[in-house]
């Protein structure tokens, strides 16, 4: 029964990710029973992003990087509809910030593009990353390599911006849904995550700062 | 529900029956009426007819066949409302049975499937119709009309026909005097028809009575639920956590996801004014659920009948209480919830607290989930322990412990592991104890050629699906339905295109049923039954035959209107024919929905999730079919346990699809974490370990197979030269044995003994090797 097509599917080109040994059972439990603890009677979440006694900075700072990742991609999924070419025509984040989009192909100067293409681009680039078996390595035992700090760093600057899109530009759609508390909470393990390791620059981390400061404390 | 027994050709041949009825009734019975007669002149008549059908003349015993049919049909010359026809067919079929007259049938089906005769002249013909099928329709109609009525329980049934029903069942469900079950006899004239040897076979009546046989001599939806409960307890394992039957019931349907989502295009969400004109204004969308019953099949052409005509089982409830302890895990969704069906008002959407299936886990899964922290952790590990945590972090320990409660372990599981067991040690265990429960018997009988069945079985649905262009070499599912003349009117082509219509739909329904229910029943009955009958129906192409057969407007298939009212059964026989229009036949019914297409989809994605579940290479056919398309398509019907059916099919393949679809697809995703149950640890939303390596695919089935040939010739094969059949090394048991020699030996057994024995070297080596 041998099938050319599926051959097709499992090339590595396209967006199937190999097996992530990350434990991902243990760590999503927890996030999980935090999450959910935290949207019915809060769990310090600012204590669960601490490193715990004995686990390996990359390792922990990996996972939680893939599992942000694929919740950014869910939350700004359910708003994705309301997110056009016509109602966001830059990517900004209100009438302070804009950001323009820079990679190693096709633009090479960061270009203004519309929210909904360069949210595409981000992701598919942050896919890209976490695909990369160098910088992140499925096997238990192959290391972490030494630029692994400051692409992360790049990843997590770049879903910020997500947050600042969604929370200025689609927080209605998010309120209609009745999902403030979800994305809130969200929006607060990823804060507390980049403030413990500093994974952010105070900067980019601007154009929320007053909904951060209600917020988290 | 035997309206979809007749096809409106047919009409015609109530009247004929009637006048074969009361031309011999009058010749025995003088002055009064069949509904007047006492049940003794009844029964007493009935012999006399019985009697009648054993002439050589082919065309009297038609006669009398016909007449046997009307009394079944409830000799509704005498009758005055739907309900008096219903209600004298129902008795009269009693009456029927309990004077041996379904042998008799049986007798005459046999004779008239050998008949090579008509398959000749059929095969000759250019063009069949149902002309070429009379008898055998006559025949098979009496038949159904018995086993639909007597399989019915009623409340009001006397002691007489409890029993009369319990000896039916056993008649069908056992070989008696050596016959097959009823049941293999019809599939085979399911294969005869596909060989193309008797094309003149009415295969719909066919079908349909195979799949009330299955239903009656196994048992239906209701009854299964009821076994798996025993089954439960009788294996130890502890109760089920809900009735799936009733959680379905009770679930809404989600609205579906919008035009804009699938394009990918973001468009602005539309104003209110548009959403039903977009969808057309004649398709109205299937409402209020709690007025859907799928399982009760009201027969909707009678007023007045109080209990409602049941398809197949209504509903069990009652029975299953839910367990108090159950901790329905009240989770809200990490994700939002759908957003409401109109798009710009402020209204909060309000979903239901809990989520409507409690967790499960398999065994295997904790054991893969302690496995990768051991190996994380200690770096060695342990098989398949999953007691012991030392050395562990204690969020695994959590972890764990949550996961076995939430553990299930299901009668497949105990039946493997069973099976591994017996075959490890055949000698020890010794044979098997197999209850010969009428599934049982069923499958042994259908074991050998039940390739050759799916197969005939799959290729009739695909002739009937809806989708499919008649080409020249494929069979003719027709034949039965065409009548003898094509019609010249406008009108009349109308109607047959209607009765063409409804026919291929009731066979669509009796195959999907039948295959449901069979596959059902083989996975209570053992597991590696299910597998095999499953199996086959991979290799025959089932999986992309039941994908295409959705790759069309399932809005407009179940919303079809292919019935003619005035012309069902029993009103056409009770009233006087209108005039028909154009215009009364383009109105067809006046149903929101065609119940039997409805029935017909959710049984074929039930089929479809049966195949796939748990099988990554059956999942992965539906990703390179490309299926999500066309799936997402089906979700448009509202109706939760189809949206139900499709979402399962989705969820297992989410993980394949990409992040850009997760993305664009949320609503979908919703649905699926709302409706579907959750099972721990599965990645189905993020798809982070794909174990997709493409060369195991090949690999799983073939250990499958493997595993289900071994399981069926441990069972059933009985002429075994194998390895472990005893070897007979006893001296005196040679010596005891009784030659055949030669007359002459004793005159020669010198000579033979110095040439053969004494003379004759003895190679010792030849002990030490093997043959």
């Amino acid at each position: 029964m041998s099938n050319p097509f599926l051959k097709q599917v499992f090339n590595k080109d396209k967006t199937f990710r190999p097996k992530r040994k990350f434990e991902p059972g243990t760590q999503r439990f927890e996030l999980h029973k935090r999450a959910q603890a935290s949207l019915n009677a809060g769990l310090d979440l600012r204590l669960a992003v601490q490193l715990p006694p004995g686990e390996d900075l990359h390792d922990w700072v990996a996972v939680h990087v893939v599992d942000f990742f694929n919740r950014v991609n869910l939350i700004y999924g359910t708003v994705s509809d309301g997110c056009t070419e016509q109602s966001c025509p830059v990517m900004s984040g209100g009438p302070k910030y804009e950001y323009r989009w820079q990679d190693e192909r096709e633009f090479r100067k960061p270009t203004a593009l519309p929210a909904p293409k360069y949210m595409d681009l981000l992701m598919d680039w942050i896919e890209v990353q976490i695909n990369n078996e160098d910088l992140f390595p499925t096997n238990v035992g192959t290391p972490f390599p030494k630029n692994f700090l400051p692409v992360v760093k790049k990843i997590l600057s770049r879903l910020f911006r997500v947050f600042v899109h969604v929370y200025i530009h689609h927080f209605d759609r998010i309120a209609q849904m009745g999902s403030e508390a979800h994305v809130n909470t969200c929006y607060k393990h990823f804060y507390y995550f980049v403030r413990e390791f500093g994974l952010i620059d105070t900067k980019e981390l601007e154009p929320l700062k007053e909904m951060t400061a209600r917020m988290c404390h | 529900m035997c309206v979809e027994l007749y096809s409106y050709t047919e009409n015609m041949e109530f009247t004929t029956n009637r006048r074969c009825f009361e031309e011999d009734f009058k010749t025995q019975v003088q002055g009064n009426e069949w509904l007047e007669l006492e049940e003794d002149a009844q029964k007493a008549y009935v012999m006399g007819l019985l009697d009648r059908l054993e002439v050589v003349s082919r065309e009297r015993r038609l006669k009398v066949a016909r007449a046997v049919l009307y009394l079944a049909q409830g000799a509704f010359g005498e009758c005055d409302s739907e309900v008096d026809v219903l209600h004298w067919s129902r008795y009269n079929c009693f009456l029927l049975y309990q004077m041996g007259t379904f042998s008799a049938f049986l007798e005459l089906l046999h004779m008239e499937i050998d008949n090579s005769q008509a398959c000749s002249s059929a095969l000759r013909k250019p063009a069949i119709s149902i002309a070429d099928s009379t008898e055998l329709r006559v025949l098979l109609s009496v038949m159904y009309l018995m086993v639909e009525n007597i399989r019915l329980e009623r409340e009001t049934d006397s002691c007489g026909w409890r029993t009369a029903r319990e000896t039916f069942r056993a008649e069908l469900s056992f070989s008696v005097h050596n016959e097959e079950p009823f049941a293999l006899l019809l599939f085979s004239m399911v294969t005869k028809f596909c060989s193309g040897l008797a094309p003149h076979f009415p295969i719909k009546k066919v079908l349909l009575l195979l799949w009330k046989v299955v239903m009656f001599t196994l048992g239906g939806f209701e009854h299964l639920q009821v076994l798996k409960i025993q089954k439960r307890a009788e294996l130890g394992l502890p109760p089920l956590a809900e009735d799936s039957i009733q959680v379905v019931r009770s679930m809404r349907a989600a609205s579906p996801p919008s035009y804009t989502l699938d394009l990918g295009e973001s468009q602005l969400a539309p104003p209110p004014s548009k959403p039903r004109g977009r969808r057309g204004s004649r398709r109205q969308l299937l409402t209020k659920q709690d007025s859907l019953d799928i399982y009760n099949e009201r027969d909707l052409f009678k007023t007045e009948d109080p209990a409602p005509e049941e398809e197949e089982e209504s509903a069990g409830d009652g029975e299953r209480a839910l367990d108090g302890e159950l901790d329905l895990l009240e989770q809200d969704p990490l994700v939002p919830p759908p957003p409401s069906q109109a798009p710009l008002s402020a209204e909060r959407v309000a979903f239901p607290k809990g989520l409507p299936w409690a967790p499960k886990v398999r065994q295997k899964d904790i054991e893969h989930f302690l496995e990768m922290s051991r190996n994380k952790f200690i770096g060695f590990t342990l098989g398949q322990d999953t007691d012991t945590l030392v050395g562990l972090p204690r969020p695994i320990h959590e972890s764990v412990k949550t996961l076995k409660q939430h553990k299930y372990i299901s009668i497949a599981d105990v039946q493997i592991k069973n099976e591994e067991e017996l075959e490890k040690c055949p000698m020890s265990l010794g044979e098997e104890v197999v209850p010969e429960t009428p599934c049982e018997i069923l499958y042994q009988g259908m074991l050998y050629s039940l390739p050759q069945y799916m197969i005939a079985l799959l290729k009739i649905l695909l002739a009937a699906a809806p989708t499919s262009k008649a080409k020249t070499d494929s069979i003719n599912i027709l034949a039965d339905v065409l009548p003898e003349e094509m019609p010249v009117t406008v009108l009349q082509s109308m109607k047959l295109g209607i009765d063409v219509n409804r026919h291929k739909e009731i066979i669509v329904k009796s195959i999907s049923a039948l295959l449901l229910l069979l596959l059902k029943h083989f996975k209570l009955n053992h597991i590696y039954q299910f597998e095999y009958v499953a199996q086959h129906l991979v290799f025959a192409n089932c999986i992309p035959l039941i994908l295409k057969f959705f790759n069309q407007n399932i809005l407009s298939y179940i919303t079809a209107k292919n019935s003619i009212p005035v012309l069902d059964y029993p009103c056409c026989t009770i009233q006087d024919l209108p005039e028909l229009t154009t215009e009364s036949l383009e109105a067809g019914d006046n149903n929101q929905f065609c119940w039997r297409n409805l029935f017909s989809c959710i049984n074929l994605l039930r089929l479809l999730n049966k195949l796939t579940k748990w099988k990554h290479s059956r999942t992965m056919m539906l990703v390179v079919f490309k299926s999500a398309p066309i799936l997402k398509r089906a979700l448009k019907v509202k109706q939760a346990m189809l949206q139900l059916y499709v979402l399962k099919l989705l969820k297992i393949q989410t993980k394949y699809l990409g992040r850009q679809w997760r993305k664009s697809n949320m609503k979908t995703m919703s649905a699926i974490y709302q409706k579907v149950r959750h099972r721990m640890n599965d990645d189905w939303a993020y798809g982070n370990d794909i174990d997709a390596r493409p060369w195991d695919f090949q690999a799983e089935e073939c250990t499958l197979r493997a595993t289900i040939e071994a399981f069926n010739s441990r069972r059933y094969d009985r002429a075994q030269d194998s390895e472990f059949s005893p070897v007979d090394n006893c001296l005196q048991s040679v010596l005891g044995q009784r030659l055949e020699l030669p007359e002459d030996f004793h005159y020669s057994y010198e000579l033979w003994l110095e040439r053969e024995v004494f003379s004759q070297p003895i190679c010792w080596e030849e002990l030490l090797q093997s043959h």
